[in-house]
């Protein structure tokens, strides 16, 4: 056979297989590329067949030379083609990886512009609330220690016993009322002591204390709704009864608002390997995907005027607290499920210590620094029934003079005075008298303690209004065993 | 007056167009698997296209069969190419 036509038979046999190729693989090529290739597969089998035949029948026939002439034409024009699309298919690949990176871009950006409006709101309303605490202590103060005074003092008949014991009940709801608001700057680490609970009871507490809601809704509207507990096993958690409960109360407040027609709610605890779940189940109207999104945003309610937007957002503070997380999973017209997932053991270490027995000082000679008139009456008069001797002073500079004219064994000082700052104060006074201890009463003591803030010259940080055994229970720390001058 | 073919001396040209803007696009097409195949494809036919308009001017035996070994040569790169790339094993498995 020529050569020659032993070459073009060879090219043919390659293409054929470069069209069996094709055929079974051409998915990969991509939509722009894969029709391009098999026209410039089927334009060269034909070139290759006419000049095989070309070359093996000499002389060839006039139309083989003709399509082999227009074939060999067409060839390197779809060649470029092919070549072309090649390149087109990479630039549509890089622009869609550049538009898709710039999508993800995008939608980062728009998640982080959300958190810091979210993270501002938080800020403020974290700002508004320390101040709000801070002179609302200095007024608690005030009444707890009078009304402590009245009951310790005596003599009272039994009607203003009764009336001073209110007066301090009232007192220490507001104080706690108040404390409510340091949820919202409370470092989750934060150490406070806890206890281990038992679900069962504590579900069940819940549901007596919600039944007024639930109950009165079914007789204002004819709604029913039915509410079921049920505990799987004995579930417990190491935590913080009181805030355990306000949380619950607020998801089956919430499940009530979303049953306007009735329905069911569950209340629902078990304990699983590593976590305890309780959960909160309505059957009720539901929430659309963008309001489960946002629901445990702080202010964010679809009550209206009726919600404050604050009891989602403190029930998930409250799962933060405890090393766990809410989940909430809801969908429009099919109830919503509200579930803490609260770690064991996390919760484990979060056992208070056993406290240490301290020995209760008496006869010490305190240095009250303080520019709250009626604060420091009260404090001073607090200290003096424990047996005190109480030395007051009006502010900083006065303060300083006092313990220089001593003697004095502790110093219980104000963090924010109108003639320098309580850190300021602690520092030069630890320089005059580096063995007085200092304890700073303050009514931004629930903030300091949240961010672990304590200056470095203060002994311990107490917050306003603080009990007399409160007082009792900080002196006792800071001066165990350290009385210096009392005699 | 050298004895062109009017339709080779055309297949030349464009085929050295597209070997031009292949090699101008060399950045963009090395992103495509096994694109040396190709290329030396494309070269292969190149070098039978210049021989097809080159016999015409000396050595026509040599020349010409240069041009049919190189188009054969070409057809088996982008075989090899096609085998590689096509009916390559799915990395997926898939």
């Amino acid at each position: 056979m020529n050569p020659s036509a032993l070459a073009e038979w060879i090219g043919l046999s390659a293409t054929l297989f470069c069209l069996y190729a094709f055929v079974q693989g051409r998915r990969r090529l991509g939509r722009r590329v894969a029709p391009v290739f098999g026209l410039l597969l089927f334009v060269g089998a034909v070139r290759y067949t006419t000049v095989a035949l070309e070359w093996t029948f000499q002389p060839e026939p006039a139309w083989l030379d003709f399509y082999g002439e227009a074939f060999g034409v067409l060839w390197p024009a779809v060649w470029f083609y092919f070549v072309y699309a090649l390149v087109c298919q990479r630039y549509e690949t890089s622009l869609e990886q550049r538009r898709q990176q710039l999508e993800q871009a995008l939608e980062e950006l728009r998640r982080l512009q959300e958190r810091e409006v979210e993270d501002g709101r938080l800020r403020a309303f974290g700002e508004l609330a320390a101040g709000v605490v801070h002179d609302f202590n200095n007024r608690l103060t005030v009444m707890l220690s009078n009304s402590e005074l009245l009951l310790a003092t005596g003599g009272l008949d039994p009607d203003q016993t009764e009336a001073a014991t209110q007066i301090l009940a009232a007192t220490e709801d507001a104080a706690a009322t108040v404390a409510r608001l340091r949820e919202f700057y409370r470092a989750s680490d934060e150490l406070r002591p806890m206890e281990e609970l038992e679900l069962a009871p504590l579900l069940a507490e819940c549901e007596r204390l919600t039944r007024p809601k639930w109950e009165s809704l079914a007789q204002a509207t004819g709604a029913q709704i039915h509410f079921h507990t049920t505990v799987d096993g004995s579930p417990r958690i190491v935590g913080d009864r009181l805030d355990l409960l306000g949380a619950l109360t607020n998801l089956v407040f919430n499940a009530v608002d979303a049953l306007p027609r009735g329905g069911n709610i569950t209340l629902r605890a078990r304990g699983r390997d590593l976590y305890t779940v309780i959960e909160v189940i309505d059957d009720g109207v539901g929430m659309d995907e963008a309001t489960r999104r946002r629901c445990l945003t702080p202010f964010f309610s679809t009550k209206g005027r009726s919600g404050t937007g604050l009891g989602l957002p403190l029930a998930q503070s409250f799962a933060e607290r405890h090393g766990g997380r809410l989940e909430i999973e809801s969908a429009p017209g099919g109830g919503t499920v509200a579930r803490f997932v609260l770690p064991r053991e996390f919760l484990a270490r979060r056992m208070a210590p056993e406290p240490r027995e301290l020995v209760a000082p008496e006869g010490l000679e305190v240095l009250l620094v303080d520019d709250n008139e009626h604060v420091r009456d009260v404090v001073a008069q607090t200290l003096i029934s424990l047996g005190h001797r109480v030395t007051e002073a009006d502010g900083a500079r006065h303060g300083c003079e006092r313990l220089l004219e001593g003697p004095v064994d502790v110093v219980i000082l104000d963090r924010s005075m109108p003639d320098g700052s309580g850190d300021e104060v602690a520092l030069q006074m630890k320089r005059l008298s580096p063995g007085v201890p200092i304890v700073m009463l303050t009514g931004f003591g629930d903030l300091m303690g949240a961010v672990g803030d304590q200056p470095p010259a203060v002994d311990a940080v107490i917050g306003k209004p603080a009990s007399r055994a409160t007082l009792q229970r900080t002196l006792a720390q800071v001066c165990d065993g350290q009385v210096r001058s009392s005699a | 007056m050298p004895a062109f073919e009017h339709a080779e001396l055309l297949i030349a040209l464009l085929g050295l167009g597209v070997l031009t803007f292949t090699l101008w696009q060399g950045p963009n097409l090395g992103a495509v698997p096994e694109f040396r195949w190709l290329r030396a494809s494309l070269v292969a036919l190149v070098v039978g296209w210049t021989a097809s308009v080159l016999e015409g001017l000396a050595f026509e035996t040599f020349l010409n069969f240069v041009q049919h070994a190189s188009t054969a040569a070409a057809a088996v790169l982008l075989a090899v190419w096609c085998r590689r790339v096509l009916l390559a094993p799915d990395p997926e498995g898939a």
